[in-house]
């Protein structure tokens, strides 16, 4: 069976995934993963679908487009690919963490460094000015390290550029913060 | 996905609160070195520990940065030279220590423990010559530490080797009398010794012991102060009911990191794990201390009365968090009230808030003893004697371990500062009073028996 993403986008209200689901429901597609986030206000949802019978993924951004016009929501749809990023890489989770004052480019600047090192964020947060930290910006990154990777150059060369940007940075296995925090 | 609370808690605490692992202590066993030629011997020690040890502080700080968790300090100990090199006279007993000496600077650990002995039912030639050699053992290396069991709640106390401790510790002050007696810093007088102490200067490796095993000493009492702070910022009329539950699960979070990377340090190197020692152990630093939690709890300082209360009560919820945390829980286990390493203690005995007698008093409920207390240099080896004597009795009659770590600072007297530097810290010497009063009793010698308590079979 065909699987397809299905991204939806829009002001955030009562409502959204319901009418998202219920088009895909009626057209025999089953819904297989769903993640959606909210950042000031707007909503974005992500949908792994299996396509039902008799409909083509075409068609399918054809009834989304018209269905959820009226509610100013915006769909698009794209087959499912099959990952070949770092299929045979082994990697271990760690966390990153970098506070500083907010500029232009700072998740520019980590991301990059994260790039070349063939480390893969799996999962970012951004917070400006959180109760700890009111005047700061709190970036959480949680990374895949590649198992052959030496640690200390990776970290050498974030807290290098760090350093320029005038961010605080950790880099710590994610399993202190698992064992530590959750019982 | 980790929430935002869970990530800043964790930097909150390495970052301001102190939170590391004090000791990764590497026990090593001596049995396979032993040999009635002393050369045969001190060659084989050394290569045993350079073959086991050689990565060792390399593996800690990898796994240190892998975790942002600093590991302190990297320790050896070692089984009792006093058991495996009890075939030597006191000169071969020093040489052994300055073996253990070079191989600990050769393979970088700040201290290596285990020139021990274990004599609380009576004593060897072999141990008599240990005991002997200590003062010069510890004056003439740098990372030597040395402990003597003197008491159990099995067999009681050995009062000879007692008055032998009080003579050396004595001793030992002199021979580094200009460094205010530094030495004796190195060397407690145990009751109970516990075989898997990684802390120092207690730390031995025991005779049930593996042939290598690692042992985690945590800390951390900044990050039990902090969380108190914050709990009764948060609702000011807290119960000490509910004061032990924060510093439970403090403790918890402590232990935690200390067994995790110990675990992950004794695989990587292939040797078996041990034990995680959950004590709250100071520094000479603010925001270290364990003096501070009695503040927080709302005493003016340590040492005023409802001391004793306060620290029965941390050293049971710490107890109690650490316990579910690790596995396998050991050593000491509890809190310490080191005076000259713990900034506010040495500040409490300074202001007079902390006398050596309410000292003795909190340990009973402590997990150690009377730790590195500076006394005036001219109080005789037998009144040193009998406080030793007091603080086995305690621990003898309570089933616990009680330790002293005291000492005398040549030429100086009670109000004088002692400074003995790093992590040692300085204080305030402590006034000892009525010495000279217990000659007779100390002299005496024999063994106190065991109490009613040791016939549990």
């Amino acid at each position: 069976m065909e699987k397809i993403v299905v991204a939806v986008f829009g002001r955030d209200r009562p409502g959204i995934v319901c009418k998202v689901a219920s088009i895909l429901a009626d057209h025999g597609c089953n819904i297989e993963d769903i993640s959606q986030t909210v950042l000031q206000g707007e909503f974005c949802g992500m949908f792994v679908v299996s396509l039902g019978k008799g409909v083509t993924i075409n068609e399918l951004q054809d009834i989304l487009d018209e269905q959820l016009k009226e509610e100013n929501l915006i769909a698009h749809t794209k087959p499912l690919e099959s990952s070949n990023h770092q299929i045979n890489v082994e990697t271990e989770p760690f966390v990153v963490v970098s506070i500083g004052k907010d500029r232009v480019g700072l998740i520019a600047a980590i991301s990059c460094i994260m790039y070349e090192f063939g480390v893969n964020i799996s999962n970012l947060k951004f917070v400006n000015r959180t109760s700890a930290f009111p005047e700061k910006t709190l970036t959480i990154y949680e990374v895949d390290v590649p198992k052959d990777l030496k640690l200390t150059d990776f970290t050498t060369s974030l807290k290098k550029r760090a350093q320029e940007l005038g961010l605080e940075i950790t880099v710590q296995h994610k399993k202190i913060f698992e064992e530590i925090c959750r019982i | 996905m980790l929430s935002e609370t869970e990530v800043l808690q964790l930097l909150e605490m390495v970052k301001n609160e102190h939170l590391d692992v004090r000791t990764v202590t590497l026990g090593v066993s001596l049995f396979d070195c032993v040999s009635h030629l002393i050369d045969d011997f001190r060659n084989r020690i050394y290569d045993k520990i350079l073959n086991l040890a050689e990565n060792f502080v390399s593996t800690c700080d990898l796994i240190g940065e892998k975790y942002g968790i600093a590991i302190v300090n990297k320790r050896i100990s070692v089984s009792p030279i006093g058991v495996c090199g009890g075939c030597f006279n006191e000169k071969e007993l020093i040489l052994v220590a300055k073996t253990l000496d070079q191989v600990a600077e050769k393979v970088g650990v700040d201290f290596i423990g285990g020139f021990t002995s274990l004599v609380e039912k009576g004593m060897t030639p072999g141990d008599k010559n240990l005991i002997k050699a200590i003062p010069h053992a510890l004056s003439e290396t740098q990372r030597v530490c040395s402990s003597v069991n003197v008491a159990s709640s099995k067999v009681g106390i050995n009062m000879d080797a007692v008055y032998m401790m009080g003579k050396a510790i004595k001793r030992a002050a002199d021979l580094s009398a200009d460094r205010d007696g530094i030495s004796c810093a190195k060397l407690c007088v145990f009751a109970n010794i516990p075989e898997d102490i990684p802390f120092m200067a207690g730390a031995y490796l025991g005779t049930g012991e593996p042939d290598a095993v690692i042992n985690v000493g945590v800390s951390g009492p900044g990050v039990v102060k902090k969380a108190i702070d914050r709990a009764i910022e948060n609702d000011p009329k807290l119960t000490l009911g509910r004061l032990s539950e924060i510093i439970k699960r403090t403790a918890y979070k402590v232990t935690r990191v200390g067994e995790i990377i110990g675990r992950e340090v004794a695989e990587k190197l292939g040797v078996s794990f041990g034990i995680v020692d959950l004590s709250l152990a100071p520094t000479p630093n603010v925001g270290d201390s364990v003096g501070e939690i009695f503040e927080s709890l709302g005493l003016k300082s340590i040492g005023v009365p409802g001391s004793t209360a306060a620290l029965a009560l941390i050293n049971d919820a710490v107890k109690k968090g650490g316990s579910f945390a690790s596995s396998h829980v050991g050593g000491l286990s509890g809190a310490f009230i080191p005076v000259s390493e713990d900034l506010n203690i040495a500040d409490a005995v300074a202001n007079k808030f902390l006398s050596l007698e309410k000292l003795e008093a909190l340990t009973s409920v402590c997990s150690v003893g009377l730790d590195m207390i500076a006394i005036p240099g001219d109080v005789p080896a037998e009144t040193i004697s009998a406080i030793i004597a007091d603080e086995m009795a305690i621990g003898v009659i309570n089933k616990k371990t009680t330790a002293v770590r005291i000492i005398p600072v040549p030429g100086k007297k009670a109000g004088d500062k002692a400074y003995f530097g790093g992590l040692l810290g300085e204080a305030t010497i402590c006034e000892v009073s009525h010495p000279g009063c217990s000659n007779e009793f100390i002299k005496r010698g024999g063994r106190i028996p065991a109490p009613i308590q040791s016939l549990t079979n």
